[in-house]
């Protein structure tokens, strides 16, 4: 007797997303979950992070890690930190730029980087940066995001444009 | 359905075998597996640092788990506290430092009569002190040289002092720890203890056992134990095993304070100086209570009349037994029980409590001497009457009774070495040396058993090939070489390419490295010379002979006619000892050619 395997019908709570990852903040919520023929409508658990929301997790952990942080990937994160040692310059506001284009290409694959303005805000003493990404496999042709490195360190303000 | 997400298909023991990646991995696996997540793949993913935190945790508590659990087993501890504790369980207390010793004899002005040095005197050589350890009775006739009591007395490095005065508390066991610095050298062997009575207010020599419960509870005893801290701990008895310190019961305690390897000296070196009496308010009133009637110890005027002649060289002080050590002596410790009964226990006792003065010692039973040792002498060496062999003949007058077959013949190898490049070796242990350990085994050997002394035989070694088919002709040793042909291909300097073969073959043969009834492993040899980078091949040529690797000749330099040639791995008689012929000139034995 043949058997079969409907796989379909068991998928996780969160079968419709393409990225799905933890939120931290580790908030409870009431999902409503597509039908299926042995899922509940409703459950109530951990809060996720889903699609876009998954990839700022990861932008805002590679933009606030410092090599050597992560224990067992020890070259994850971006410097950023060690420009702080420096007065503000427009010399080094193209390397941070460079900085984050080439970190972002090697943690975040997922995402590409269409442009990355860095600004010297010398009243304010603080770099002030726009990273503008498109996210293919989400068909976001482009996300910007907003932060600010100054002696607090870097501080994301996330707002996006589709 | 949910049977999927508990089976984990892991073998019970698995989790031993994790480390943090691979615990990282399987999570990811699992996590993937479970279509649930999807970003534990990415590095930034709040769920990647999750899972590395928890992989990362998990790997430091199985690391200490694992320490903890390797810690606690006698096979596997590397640490020295821990080893210390466990060993104690076995009742083994691990040795401590041992200081230089010296030999000496005496001179002296003092008019005629029976006197006695007393205890703790000492000489001092430029700022080198050496101490004696107990009462010197000796006989002073006509000024003479003296050699006090048959040389049984040895001179110990570093001067006497004196602890702090311990008031006990009068409990069962107690236990007084001497309270130095772990970074002063106690010498192991040089602990006194006298205890001052509450009740008489008289002082008392107690005196050390290896155990309280060996003795009654009468006894005037206590322990000696180097704790975990590299601290001693004196441990007295509860009235049933070992007397108990009583209340008020002041303990004071001597020991030697060694100056370590600074402290040695060569022959010569006190020569002609005076000895000096060790003296404190409280060792005066100690001396003076523990002094029997007809002692007669020498006035602080008289001691000066005493001066020391040393002719051999002190010999090296010895660290704190390390935890190899300690794992090495610990089972034939508690396989002999503080019982000298088989010839393993001998050599146990011997090498644990005398390695400041051996390096290796092997014992051996009536049977196996007659059949290794006076057959070699009978049988290799065609001598008619055996015993009258000088080492032998020397060993017997001074340490054999008159019956031979309940005899435990001990080969020992001292640690010094005293020898010129090309003399016949002569590298003995001294008597007072050999009294020294006959005195710390008799009360622990087998009453039938009478240890004698016996000196190794030293067999020469050195390069040389085979004459003929006869093995046991060598060629002119000095014409053969050791050829090392260079690899054209590794571009190596040929003088430290020499070097490191020379050293490779002094290292191998170091006295220290050698033992008795060595097995010489050529081919390990052999084999050392052709890992250095840059050498292709290793031949012994004698200018007519060419044989292939290591070809060496072993001879008794005393009698000749026990010579062999090897070219492959030999094993010596148990009572030969071997040891480099010409070390000086061996570099000029080694020849670095071209391929």
């Amino acid at each position: 007797m043949s058997n079969i395997n409907l796989t379909d019908l068991d998928a996780g709570p969160s079968a419709g997303s393409t990225y799905r990852d933890l939120s931290l903040d580790m908030k409870i919520e009431n999902r409503v979950l597509p039908r299926g023929l042995f899922r509940e409508d409703n459950v109530t658990d951990i809060k996720n992070s889903e699609d876009e929301a998954a990839i700022q997790n990861s932008l805002i952990n590679i933009f606030n890690t410092t090599p050597g942080e992560k224990l067992l990937a020890p070259e994850f994160g971006l410097d950023l930190k060690r420009y702080l040692f420096d007065p503000l310059s427009e010399d080094i506001a193209q390397n941070i730029g460079d900085t984050i284009i080439i970190g972002l290409q090697q943690w975040e694959p997922r995402v590409i980087v269409t442009r990355v303005h860095v600004m010297t805000d010398f009243d304010q003493n603080q770099y002030i940066i726009s990273l503008f990404i498109e996210i293919p496999t989400l068909n976001i042709s482009q996300a910007t995001y907003n932060g600010i490195l100054n002696t607090e360190g870097f501080t994301f303000k996330i707002s996006n444009d589709q | 359905m949910t049977s999927k997400f508990t089976d984990f298909n892991l073998d019970v023991d698995s989790y031993a075998a994790f480390d943090a990646t691979s615990l990282r991995d399987l999570i990811i696996n699992r996590l993937n597996q479970q279509n649930i997540f999807t970003d534990q793949v990415f590095q930034g993913s709040n769920l990647s640092s999750i899972i590395d935190i928890i992989s990362y945790s998990y790997h430091v508590l199985l690391y200490y788990l694992n320490k903890t659990s390797s810690e606690s087993m006698f096979t596997d501890a590397v640490v020295y506290e821990n080893m210390n504790r466990i060993v104690k369980l076995l009742n083994y207390n691990p040795v401590g430092y041992r200081t230089s010793t010296c030999t000496f004899t005496c001179d002296t002005t003092i008019s005629d009569g029976f006197y006695t040095i007393p205890r703790y005197s000492f000489v001092d050589a430029d700022g080198v002190i050496f101490s004696t350890r107990e009462d010197i009775p000796f006989d002073a006739k006509n000024q003479q040289h003296i050699v006090p009591d048959q040389s049984k007395y040895i001179l110990y490095q570093g001067k006497y002092h004196e602890h702090p005065d311990y008031v006990a508390l009068g409990e069962a066991f107690e236990v007084m720890t001497i309270a130095v610095d772990k970074t002063v050298l106690i010498d192991h062997h040089s602990v006194d203890v006298y205890v001052r009575s509450a009740q008489t207010g008289v002082y008392t020599q107690w005196q050390q056992v290896d155990s309280l419960f060996m003795v009654p509870g009468t006894s005037q005893s206590y322990e000696l134990r180097l704790n975990e801290n590299y601290r001693y701990e004196l441990k007295f008895g509860n009235n049933i095993n070992g007397k108990k310190l009583e209340p008020g019961d002041v303990v004071s305690v001597y020991y030697i304070k060694s100056d370590g390897p600074s402290g040695i000296i060569g022959p010569g070196k006190l020569d002609n100086r005076a000895l000096a009496q060790y003296t404190t308010n409280n060792f005066a009133r100690i001396k003076n209570d523990i002094k029997q009637e007809q002692t007669n110890y020498i006035t602080l005027q008289q001691t000066e009349l005493i001066t020391l002649k040393n002719s051999t060289t002190s010999s090296d002080p010895q660290q704190y037994e390390t935890v190899e050590q300690i794992r090495d002596n610990a089972p034939g410790y508690f396989t002999h029980q503080n019982r000298l009964v088989t010839t393993q226990d001998f050599n146990n006792y011997i090498s644990v409590n005398y390695n400041n003065i051996i390096t290796d010692v092997h014992a051996m039973d009536n049977l196996e001497y007659n059949n290794t040792h006076i057959k070699y002498l009978t049988e290799k060496l065609s001598l008619q009457n055996p015993v009258l062999e000088s080492r032998l003949l020397s060993n017997h007058v001074d340490f054999s009774t008159s019956s031979t077959f309940n005899n435990i013949y001990l080969y020992v190898v001292p640690r010094m070495e005293a020898r010129k490049s090309t003399s016949k070796q002569s590298n003995f242990l001294s008597s007072p040396q050999k009294q020294l350990i006959r005195e710390g085994i008799t009360p622990v050997k087998s009453l039938g058993l009478e240890p004698v002394f016996i000196d190794p035989v030293y067999v020469a070694i050195d390069l040389a090939v085979m004459a003929g088919a006869d093995t046991t002709q060598a060629s002119t040793i000095s014409s053969s070489k050791l050829h090392v042909v260079r690899s054209a291909d590794v571009p190596r300097d040929s003088a430290q390419l020499k070097l490191e073969v020379v050293d490779i073959l002094m290292n191998y043969f170091k006295h220290t490295n050698c033992t008795l009834g060595q097995t010489i492993d050529v081919s390990e040899l052999h084999n050392s010379i052709l890992s250095i980078s840059g050498v292709e091949r290793v031949y012994t040529s004698d200018q007519i002979r060419l044989v292939n690797g290591i070809s060496l000749a072993v001879w008794n330099p005393v009698y000749l006619q026990d010579t062999e040639i090897y070219n492959q791995n030999f094993k010596l008689d148990n009572f030969k000892f071997p040891f480099l012929y010409d070390v000086d000139r061996i570099s000029d034995r080694v020849v670095i050619e071209s391929s």
